[in-house]
């Protein structure tokens, strides 16, 4: 998988920060864009140029969560990029949900690793 | 004796006494009946008798009429006559002709026999000393047997002059003097042997019987001889009753001398039963008889099978019968009324419970119908009873719900039973829920003839069980918030920390900083977290008693708290206390709503806006105190206004760093309070409303 670019939506500073840095870490290259929340996120790629090549996407989020923001997303794009779930929550009725949508490829536990990136860049 | 059994003693007397009054009613019928039945057949067989005998006397004036006819009756010519009569009168035992002989004609009517053919004839008398006969004394006048029919059997009489037989000499004479026929009284005949007795009727013959009599010596002078006649008594009573004989007692008395009446017949020893008799005195050749006639056994002996016995065994046994019936009816029905009232209390107090019963009850027939409905089912409906009877069930229940309840119940087996969960609906328009049971009822044949519906209330359970679900959904998403929410501070602050560690390594001391700066955030966020959770737990558990607060101080108290927060100072605190001094409430939860308020208030201040304010009001509205705080900050947006008052809800990214218990836990708190929070969308900013009750909280 391709990750020139990707989306981080996730409300926590402090995890944007640490996933920002883990993916710079990896390959400094991959440009990295950031939105707090689902409707930040689906605002920024109805006008994004370049769609991301990855979506890292939390759940619980205030303003709109990631289920909202797939369920938005789905309904307002035709192309979807793919989208690893990294999420601090282990219940798996989060995971049961978010499969239904096809761009999920990856449900991921916080916090995001080397090995988390390089299993996602391969597959 | 209870009073019941009156009636059949009563009708036992009763029927006693009728089947004795109708036994001797209908056996006086009977006996008069058969009085005057056989008094009726005595009085024809009397009046044979007495026929009998003046025929008898008018065949001996015949006999007299043949002699008075001829100046000389030869024996022969005698003999004839006498023979033809002797057949024709089966109760005549001899004819006789007895003719006056003076004793100088003795010898030529002695030669007169013996020419006739009787050799050895003689005058003779009866022996009173030796016995049998002897031959006649000299005397004047002889009146012996000269003509005797029949003459065999009888020829020891032919000749025979009776002189000492008085009474015999005595007729002769009186037939002569008179010209009557006369009859001795009876004897046992000379030739009887049975001791039978017997008459001798005379009628007297003279010469010239044309004449006119000049007196009694005229008929003693012209007197020729007498016919005679000999009866046996026997003979005419049997002759008369023929077959009848056995049964019918014939009793002759010879009452010519009053005071020496002779009995000249009886053919029954048994006295005579003067009821049933037949009684008649009359004259029989110038002597009286009296002769009765009367049934030889007792007519009245009773008969098994005689309509009177039978009368008085029917009547009994009717009696007997009517009383066992009426007995049998009473016992009955004093077993019956005794089941019935047993039965009855049952179903008074089976009555009696099901009007007092909370659960309503009711009897529906095959249309669905109410015919029976008890106070209960009513007032759950709101309705009276009388309301409903008549009116189909249905009427009762909510619109959408009518269909699937018919449904149910119609095709119901006998056995069956339905039980259902419906809305109901009041007679005032409003919902309820009501648990609905539903039984056939049937008749002893199985068949059905309605139903049986129960009805429970359940609103409160229903709303219990909603509250139930909504708790159980709500302390699930507080698990799993609370997990995530605990968890990812923590997981944060661990990469960070190791992050942190390797950039101290590498001498990236910016990036440390960086990291470090992010845990002390996760872990501030951490501990406001856990404090809010612990904050709720109190809220759910903890007890308080109301206490008498200023709530005028209390703001100022808070306010001084808050001070310290961010952007405070550039607010402009507005306060308005309308309503003020003493309230009695919770005062911790009061606390933690104004201080909720506040605090978000100047949290979520906008910074842009050159006037921020928080205007703090309380006031009276209606019956309800209001604790008001309103500001020209951020707000809520609209979309988000629904799940305001929800657990985990923040709806301002970056700037949030709220738990997102704290509207949450406001909401609860003001439940305790009894009151609610209000939240009023502005077009700049929000107001939020505590609302209590004034009753809550006043002194």
């Amino acid at each position: 998988m391709k990750m020139e670019k990707v989306l981080i939506v996730e409300d926590s500073d402090a995890d944007q920060f640490y996933s920002k840095r883990m993916i710079g870490m990896y390959d400094e290259k991959i440009e990295v864009v950031q939105a707090y929340n689902g409707k930040e996120a689906l605002d920024m790629l109805r006008v994004m140029l370049r769609k991301p090549d990855v979506i890292f996407l939390d759940i619980n989020m205030p303003i709109m969560n990631g289920l909202e923001f797939l369920d938005s997303y789905y309904a307002a794009e035709t192309e979807h990029s793919p989208v690893i779930i990294l999420s601090s929550s282990d219940n798996f009725k989060d995971k049961e949900k978010v499969f239904q949508y096809g761009c999920v490829k990856k449900y991921v536990l916080k916090s995001l690793d080397r090995d988390d990136l390089a299993m996602i860049a391969a597959l | 004796m209870k009073k019941y059994y009156i009636l059949p003693v009563s009708i036992f007397v009763v029927g006693f006494i009728l089947t004795i009054f109708s036994y001797v009613s209908y056996s006086n019928f009977e006996r008069n009946t058969l009085s005057h039945e056989i008094i009726s057949q005595n009085k024809s067989q009397l009046a044979g008798i007495k026929r009998h005998i003046q025929n008898n006397l008018f065949r001996i004036d015949v006999l007299k009429a043949f002699f008075d006819a001829s100046t000389d009756v030869s024996r022969y010519d005698f003999k004839i006559y006498s023979s033809a009569l002797l057949k024709s009168i089966a109760s005549l035992q001899a004819v006789e002709w007895v003719p006056k002989i003076y004793h100088k004609d003795r010898e030529h009517f002695k030669n007169q026999a013996i020419k006739d053919g009787i050799k050895d004839f003689e005058f003779r008398e009866p022996d009173l000393v030796n016995g049998g006969f002897k031959v006649a004394g000299v005397r004047d006048v002889y009146y012996p047997v000269y003509y005797l029919e029949p003459h065999e059997g009888n020829e020891v009489v032919l000749g025979v002059d009776f002189p000492n037989m008085d009474f015999r000499l005595e007729a002769i004479n009186k037939a002569i003097d008179t010209g009557r026929i006369v009859a001795t009284p009876a004897f046992i005949l000379t030739q009887e042997k049975s001791k039978k007795k017997g008459i001798l009727i005379f009628n007297p013959v003279y010469k010239n019987s044309a004449k006119p009599w000049q007196g009694i010596q005229d008929r003693r002078e012209n007197a020729v001889g007498l016919v005679l006649m000999v009866f046996r008594i026997e003979d005419i009573v049997n002759y008369v009753l023929d077959n009848a004989a056995s049964e019918t007692g014939v009793f002759i008395q010879d009452v010519t001398q009053p005071d020496s009446a002779d009995i000249i017949f009886a053919n029954h020893e048994n006295s005579v039963d003067i009821n049933y008799t037949a009684q008649e005195t009359f004259d029989v050749a110038g002597r009286k008889w009296k002769i009765s006639v009367y049934p030889r056994t007792n007519p009245e002996a009773h008969n098994l099978l005689s309509p009177s016995f039978l009368v008085l065994v029917v009547g009994f046994c009717l009696t007997c019968f009517l009383t066992y019936i009426n007995y049998q009816l009473i016992y009955r029905r004093l077993l019956i009324e005794g089941i019935v009232k047993e039965r009855t209390k049952e179903v008074r107090e089976l009555s009696a419970a099901m009007e007092r019963t909370v659960e309503g009850v009711s009897s529906l027939n095959l249309q669905g119908e109410f015919v029976y409905l008890n106070d209960a089912f009513a007032q759950m409906c709101g309705y009276q009873i009388s309301d409903l009877l008549g009116q189909s069930w249905l009427y009762i229940l909510h619109e959408d719900d009518r269909e699937a309840a018919t449904g149910l119940y119609k095709n119901m087996s006998e056995r069956d039973k339905q039980v259902m969960e419906v809305r109901g609906r009041k007679k005032d328009g409003t919902e309820f829920n009501a648990s609905i049971t539903i039984i056939t009822k049937c008749n002893e044949n199985n068949l059905a003839l309605g139903y049986y519906c129960f009805m429970s209330d359940i609103t409160t359970r229903k709303a219990t069980e909603v509250n139930l679900k909504h708790a159980n959904e709500e302390l699930e998403e507080f698990a799993y918030r609370t997990s995530h929410d605990l968890r990812s501070p923590l997981v944060s602050s661990i990469s960070l920390l190791q992050l942190a560690k390797a950039s101290i390594d590498d001498g990236a001391y910016d990036v440390a900083k960086e990291c470090i700066y992010h845990i002390a955030q996760s872990l501030t966020k951490l501990e406001l977290l856990v404090g809010n959770i612990l904050a709720l737990t109190k809220i759910k558990a903890f007890e308080e008693e109301n206490v008498y607060i200023d709530i005028e101080l209390m703001v100022y108290d808070v306010l001084g708290r808050l001070s310290h927060m961010p952007n405070f100072d550039r607010l402009e605190i507005r306060k308005d206390f309308r309503y003020s001094g003493l309230i009695k409430v919770k005062e911790s939860r009061l606390n933690m709503i104004i201080e909720n308020l506040m605090s978000n208030a100047i949290k979520y201040q906008d910074v842009q806006e050159e006037n921020s304010y928080i205007q703090i009001s309380t006031y009276r509205e209606g019956e309800n105190f209001v604790f008001e705080v309103k500001d020209n900050g951020l707000g809520i947006p609209e979309e988000f206004r629904s799940q305001l008052f929800k657990m985990f809800q923040r709806f301002h990214s970056k700037v949030s760093y709220g738990s997102g218990l704290g509207l949450y836990m406001m909401k609860k708190s003001a439940a305790i309070l009894s009151g609610e929070m209000v939240f009023v969308g502005l077009e700049k900013g929000s107001q939020f409303k505590l609302v209590i009750p004034l009753k809550e909280i006043e002194v």
